[in-house]
């Protein structure tokens, strides 16, 4: 997995490459944390994530849920029709602003 | 281990509970799911119900090795998961976890036994097309 971080000073864009399982979703979760520390809008670039599973998307929560509380949002930028069919399954398509809505 | 009987062929692994080795067991079940015939998509289902299950084990048994055994007997993909162990798990990566195995499985059923945990999982193969379709 590899994850870039391209950070402005209002919102902050995260692409996510790879497979985002049991072994990497902690190293996930601390790179969002991190790059959403300046309470920025995160924007999220999943287009590069060949795997998910429920640990990648409960690290996709842990960072959506820290973004708000500091105010912010989070837009799913881009995404694979596997991210979209697995956020979908467990409705946390609802957490996300898409970007075309946001 | 591979072995074939009555018509199921069946792949057996024993593995550390180290969650960088759950990819293998993913590896394995699409190359057996492909044996099977089964598209793209049912594939990446069976991947997934194949990672839940692992990832559950390691994350929920005692340091002991994860017992894994993929069969596919016609259109019928079963994953039978198995750790010594309780279910000590973050409850909300479990409920997502459940919520996709009952999205990508036929069936999924946890039994806890005998200081085992043990995941049984069935997803089924499209049937093939027929000639000329």
């Amino acid at each position: 997995m590899s994850v870039t971080v391209n950070e402005g000073p209002d919102r902050v864009l995260v692409a996510v490459a790879g497979e985002i399982d049991t072994a990497s979703s902690a190293s996930l979760e601390a790179a969002l944390l991190d790059a959403v520390r300046g309470g920025q809008h995160l924007d999220l670039d999943l287009s590069g994530v060949r795997f998910l599973d429920s640990s990648g998307l409960r690290a996709l929560v842990v960072a959506q849920q820290a973004v708000v509380a500091q105010g912010g949002r989070v837009t799913l930028a881009q995404s694979t029709p596997l991210v979209d069919r697995l956020l979908e399954i467990t409705g946390l398509d609802t957490l996300f602003l898409t970007s075309g809505s946001a | 281990l591979v072995a074939e009987d009555d018509g199921a062929t069946t792949v057996s692994m024993v593995f550390p509970p180290q969650p960088r080795l759950v990819r293998m067991a993913r590896l394995a079940s699409s190359a057996l799911a492909a044996v099977g015939g089964a598209d793209v998509d049912t594939i990446d289902d069976i991947k997934i119900a194949v990672d839940e299950v692992c990832a559950s084990l390691i994350e929920a048994g005692n340091g002991s090795d994860v017992r894994v055994a993929l069969s596919l007997a016609g259109e019928r993909f079963e994953i039978v998961g198995a750790t010594s162990g309780g279910l000590d798990v973050d409850p909300e990566r479990f409920e997502l976890s459940r919520q996709i195995l009952r999205a990508v499985a036929e069936r999924h059923e946890l039994t806890m036994a005998d200081g085992d945990v043990r995941f049984t999982v069935t997803c089924l193969l499209p049937p093939p097309e027929p000639d000329g379709a």
